[in-house]
Order: structure tokens, then sequence, then C-alpha cells
């Protein structure tokens, strides 16, 4: 019964060194990636068509965090890669009970009430998608807006996006 | 001379253990992720080992307070003894977790200015309080601690019991103050557009708050519980007499079983903090659960596993007190099976890194059989399942030394076997049901139904199991009689849960990723990138050997202490 304390020191030792063998051997060596620079938003006087797409973009897949859980694994929230289609569909249905008219003006209320109408599947009287207005200024919403209309190959207008 | 010597070499060889190990710890990760003394790598080390004495100090006395009441109520003497010995522990320890705390705050006001002046402005008024209650709480301490002789029997116990109870009560407070700093930082609220905080009590309860409260409260008793079982288990391992051995046997048993019955309800904490996250900031439970954390998570799983399969072979060790644990013994293997089955599910990850070649083998990113296992609905049933093992090998482990004098009995563990069934069974469409074939916002909420499945479980069983042994006698068991592989098991549960406390505290704080205060104030150091996976172990492990090693200083001080008192 004696070098209790040598005892008690190897086998902690040797707990600590299985959970660092364990790490090394199964867990993945990820490089988290660094984090975003700081950047100020142009004035909305002075941003061109590029400026407000290059926002659009870089809020969409960073600060917006909107790719966290579109397409993205695990099937948090409906897809956007056919987005024009879908929203457009989405307000001609009789069961979308939103306000919007048409499809930008459903995304745009997606993004701001959340709550207003929720995709099938997707949460029952509350959206799990946080409102766009929590953290995001209303020039980096439209700027969204002005991107996904973009990316599904439409003709984007500064004017018309700044409205 | 020679036992000075002695003991000289017994308190330094922890040390330049340490000393010897960190190196082989540190490796050129450490030069790539910004070098070894970063001001982040600074601050870490020191509120990490700051928050382990701390957590140790706060948990210490609330079960000795529970274990000088249950002596008074079943005026035996051994647990007002016990409770007395776990108390100078605590003590010395005090010391040490202020020491700790003073270098800490140096610490952070000399290296992060802007954020102590920050946090300093908004929350002064309790800064200043959360002095006065440390000073309150020390002078109750040595009060309880001083005064356990004197006030030893009639109104004088009393009165010492109510000392016990303010002291955990002044514990309590502080650890409330520092829980809305740590939440706030996570979750402000009560700020205005510009990141001032325009209303304190706002900021104070934000909505972690007190899932946090909850969290650090159970762990804490969770966490001290297991550093004592390891105390006792290295003064058993250590001690030359047979009533010594005896005495430290009873000693670890108690610290165990507290451990063990904080563990059983913790991931229901942590589950309630985790779900209060995702709600405040989708995007930080996100973070949390899905980005590089998630691999963390499956680290966690392996040392919760661990966790768990340490206490359960503690408990299986105890069927060997007593001959009548001999009829149990078959049952281990079962439960075994059970634990090792909840243990994998709990670390299949859901998106595991494949090579391009492992892709096309597979036929695409998630493995056809065990990508359902990798989500949170089979996770949740892995961990009930895992509770309630634990909590059939405790009952076991009780059942070995005593013996029931009730003609239902048998009734009683029929009853008993079917709660306990149904509750699985239970579980389990609960979260194949909900988690994968209904909407998808279920699946998270069919996890309360679950947590509430387990808790009807342990708590009508427990009710049942008091009528069947109340009144029912001690079988013959020997203390001291315990085997060295059983202490093993209490040093491997007080390891492991120091390292996933450090684990976890990192991933808490690392998920504000480059916000000191989350969407407030940014951290615009060199530091502000999340470190890799291995560099954050390593970092965790220093921090393990660090606490380690001074814990067993301050062990060997409290032992020598007693053994001069005892002499």
């Amino acid at each position: 019964m004696r070098h209790g304390v040598l005892k008690s020191i190897i086998v902690g030792a040797l707990v600590l060194a299985a959970i660092l063998v364990f790490i090394k051997l199964f867990i993945p060596e990820v490089t988290p990636a660094p984090p975003p620079k700081p950047y100020s938003i142009k004035d909305p006087g002075e941003m061109t068509i590029v400026d407000l797409l290059m926002l659009g973009e870089s809020t969409f897949r960073g600060r917006g965090s909107c790719v966290r859980c579109h397409d993205a694994p695990g099937d948090r929230a409906p897809s956007l890669k056919d987005i024009l289609a879908i929203s457009i569909e989405t307000v001609r249905s009789e069961e979308y009970k939103g306000k919007a008219t048409d499809g930008w003006a459903y995304v745009l209320e997606s993004l701001i009430e959340p709550d207003a109408y929720i995709v099938k599947g997707y949460g029952k009287e509350k959206s799990p998608m946080p409102k766009a207005t929590r953290n995001l200024s209303d020039i980096e919403i439209k700027a969204v807006i002005a991107y996904l209309k973009k990316r599904s190959g439409l003709k984007v207008d500064l004017s018309e996006e700044l409205k | 001379m020679g036992m000075t010597t002695l003991r000289i070499k017994k308190i330094l060889f922890p040390l330049l253990f340490t000393a010897f190990l960190m190196p082989l710890l540190c490796s050129t990760a450490f030069a790539s992720e910004g070098g070894v003394f970063t001001p982040r790598l600074w601050v870490w080390l020191f509120a990490q080992l700051h928050l382990y004495f701390a957590a140790f100090i706060l948990s210490v006395p609330v079960f000795v307070l529970i274990l000088e009441l249950t002596g008074v109520i079943r005026k035996d003497k051994r647990f007002d003894r016990v409770a007395r010995e776990f108390l100078a522990i605590s003590v010395v320890t005090h010391i040490v977790t202020v020491i700790l705390g003073v270098i800490f705050a140096a610490v952070v006001f000399s290296l992060y200015s802007n954020l102590s002046g920050y946090m300093y402005k908004a929350f002064s008024p309790t800064v200043k309080l959360y002095a006065a209650i440390i000073i309150i709480d020390i002078a109750l301490l040595y009060l309880y601690y001083l005064l356990w002789s004197r006030l030893g029997s009639g109104r004088g116990k009393l009165l010492h019991l109510g000392i016990g109870l303010l002291l955990n009560l002044s514990g309590i407070a502080i650890m409330f103050i520092a829980n809305a700093w740590t939440t706030f930082m996570m979750a402000p609220t009560g700020v205005d557009a510009s990141g001032v905080v325009v209303d304190l009590w706002q900021a104070i309860n934000n909505p972690l708050w007190h899932p946090m409260n909850l969290h650090r409260f159970v762990a804490n008793i969770a966490f001290g519980g297991a550093i004592v079982a390891a105390y006792a288990a290295y003064r058993f391992l250590s001690a030359a007499r047979e009533e010594e051995r005896a005495r430290y046997d009873w000693m670890g048993y108690i610290a165990a079983v507290v451990s063990i019955l904080a563990l059983l309800p913790l991931p229901f904490a942590g589950y309630w903090l985790t779900s209060e996250i995702y709600s405040y900031s989708q995007q930080m439970g996100i973070t949390l659960m899905g980005g590089v954390f998630g691999w963390m998570f499956i680290a966690q799983a392996a040392v919760i596993g661990t966790l768990f399969l340490g206490a359960n072979y503690y408990l299986w060790c105890g069927f060997e007190r007593a001959k009548g644990g001999a009829v149990y013994r078959p049952y281990v293997k079962y439960i075994a099976i059970v634990l090792a089955l909840c243990f994998l599910v709990w670390f299949t990850p859901h998106t595991p890194h494949l090579s391009s070649l492992e892709l096309k083998e597979i036929g695409g990113r998630f493995h056809p059989l065990l990508a359902p296992l990798g989500l949170m609905p089979a996770k949740n049933i892995a961990v009930n399942i895992m509770i309630l093992a634990t909590f059939v090998s405790f009952l076991l482990f009780r059942r070995a030394v005593r013996s029931s004098s009730v003609s239902w009995a048998a009734i009683g563990k029929t009853i008993q076997a079917g709660i306990l069934s149904a509750a699985v069974l239970n579980i389990i469409f609960l979260g194949v049901y909900y988690g994968y074939f209904a909407d998808s916002v279920y699946k998270i909420t069919s996890s309360i139904p679950q947590v509430l499945t387990t808790l009807f479980a342990l708590i009508s069983c427990s009710v049942i199991e008091f009528f069947i042994y109340r009144g029912g006698e001690s079988v013959e068991h020997k203390w001291g009689g315990a085997s060295e592989r059983s202490q093993y098991a209490l040093i491997v549960l007080a390891v492991s849960f120091t390292w996933l406390m450090g684990l976890m505290g990192f991933i808490r704080s690392a998920i504000r990723q480059h916000w000191h205060v989350y969407t407030v104030v940014r951290d615009v150091s060199a530091d502000a990138f999340t470190p890799t996976i291995s560099y954050a172990a390593k970092v965790v492990s220093i921090i393990t050997l660090i606490f380690l090693a001074i814990i067993i200083v301050i062990f060997r001080i409290s032992h020598l202490r007693r053994a001069g008192e005892d002499r």
C-alpha cells in the first residue's frame, strides 16, 4: 500500500495521455476560419452596383450567417438554390398566409418577419430563423436580396434595389 | 531530518513531474498559433485555474453541510468527522483560490484593459458587492471550521449548521455574480445601440444567467465530489494501517456517491443552457454544435463516456464489499453492454472528415448507416439511457450492503423494473419518431419529454427503493476492503472531470469567436482567431496538470497537518 502518491499520479497521467491520443487519432485537425475583417459600409449614395452585390455576397456568406443553415448539412432550413422559382411558387400557393404579393417581396418578408409564413417541415408556430433586422442594417438586407437576384440570373438595377 | 526530506520529495515530485510533462505537451502547434506566451494564453491559464479552485471551494461546503446535517439526524459521528476533513481541504484551497483570483484580475486588467474597463464600468456596483461577499465568505469559512469542536453539540450544533448555511449562501451569491459577468459577455442585454449598459439588472438577468447558475452549481458539486473522492483514493492507496484504509474507503464512497448523484442531472442542465444559447442566437448555437466546435463535442462525448464508465466501474467494484453483492455481479455485463452501445452512439460524428476516395466509396458526405446516429435525437436517446443504466448500477450498489424487511420487496422491485423498461422504450420511441419522422422543429422539443421520462423513472424508483429498504439492516460488509482498482476508478473520475471542465469552459467561451462581448465589444487583438482542436486540447491538458499538481501539494499539506494533529 505504499507509493500512493506515485500510483495516483501515474493513473492520472495515463488518463490525460489517453485523452490526447484519442484526439490525435480520431479528431480531425480542422483549422477554423480566421475572424472576418472589420469593414465599413459605404454610404448608399456613393455605392455602385458592384459594391452593393459584393456587400450582399459577404453578408450572405459571412455576417448574415445565411449559409450556416440554408443549403448546409443537417437540413436546418429550406434550400435557396432555386429561390426565384420557389418564392414565386410559394406566394401563389393557397397555403401561403403572408402579406407579400410577389416572390422577392416574400424573400424580404422572410428576412424581416420570418414568422409570417413558415415553410412546411421547418417549424410550427415560430420559425427557427432569427429576424435579419436583429444584426443586419437596412442596406445589408437590401444587398442580400440584390445578390440573390443576381445569383438567380436576373438583371439588378442599383436605384431599384436601394428604393 | 530524514522525514522532512521525504516530505519535501513527496511535495516536489508532482511539480517536477508537471515540469517534465509540459514541454512534451507543447509542440510546434504553439508557435504556429501565436507562440507560447500570448496574452490569451495567460488569461486562459489563470481564468481556468481560478475557476477550478473556485468550483472546488464552492462545492465542498455544500456537501459538508449535508454530511454534518446527516450526522446530526443519524447521530453518527463518522459523518461529522468526514465532513470536517473535507472542510479542512477546502480551507487550504481557499487561500490558493484567492491568490489565483488576484493574479487573474491583474492579468486581465493589464493585458485586456479595454475589455476590463468596459466590464468594470458596466458592472461596478456588482464588483464591489462581489469583493464584499468574498470577505464575508472567508470569515464564515474560518468561523465554520474553527468553531467545529466548540459548537459540537446541542444548540451550539444548530448555530454551527446555521453558519454552514450562511457560508453556502455567500458562496452561491459569489458564483451568481461571476456568472452574470460571464453570461453577459455571451448574451448581452440591457445595452443601447452603442453598446453601453443602460439597464444593469437586465444585463445581469440575461437569458443565459440562470441556465449557467444551475449548470455550474450542479457541475461544481460533481467536480468537488470527484476531487475529494480522488483525495480519499490517494489516502486509501497510501494508508499503512487497517483503520486508515477503512476510513478513506468510506470517505471515498461518500464523495463518489455525491459526485455520481450530481453527474446524473448534469446533462439536463447542460441541455437547458445550450437551448438558451440557441434561443438567444441561433448563429452562436450553430457555431457551438455544427462548426469546428462540433468536433470538440466528439472529444467531450468520449470523456463523458469515460466518466460514466469510471463511475459505473466504481459502483460495480462496490459489490465486492459485502457477501450479498455477488448476486448482482451477473448484471454488470448487461449494464456494461448498454453503456458501451450508448457511448458509441454518443461519439458518432454526423459529418465525418472524408478523403475524396472515401467520399466516393460511401457515396456522399454522410455514412448511409451511421449518419442518423450523428444527430441529436440519437445522442439524446443515448445519454438518457446511460443515465438510467448508471442509476441501475447505483441501486444494485446500495442493495449489495442492505437487506429489506418488507414483505412486498419482490413486487416493488418488479414495479421498478417495469418503470425502467417502459422509460427506456418511451425514450427510444420519442427520439426515433420525433427525431426522424416528424417535423424538424420536434427534433429539439422531443428532448423535453425524454428528460421528463428519465426524471420520472429516477424519482419514482428512488421512492420505491426508499420504502423497500426503510428499516432494513445493513448487511455485514467491511470498509477498507475495497480493491485498488476501484480507487483508480475514482482518480480516473477526477482527472476526466477536470479535463472536461476545462474543455467545456473553452468551448463556451470560444463560441463568442472574435467578440469579447458578443456583437458589442470586438476582440481586435492578434489572438482573436479560434484555435485548432489540438491546440485547445494541449492547453486544457497543461492547465489540468497544473491544477492537479497544486491539488496534490494541497492534499499533502492537509495530510501532513492531519498527521501532526493525530500525533
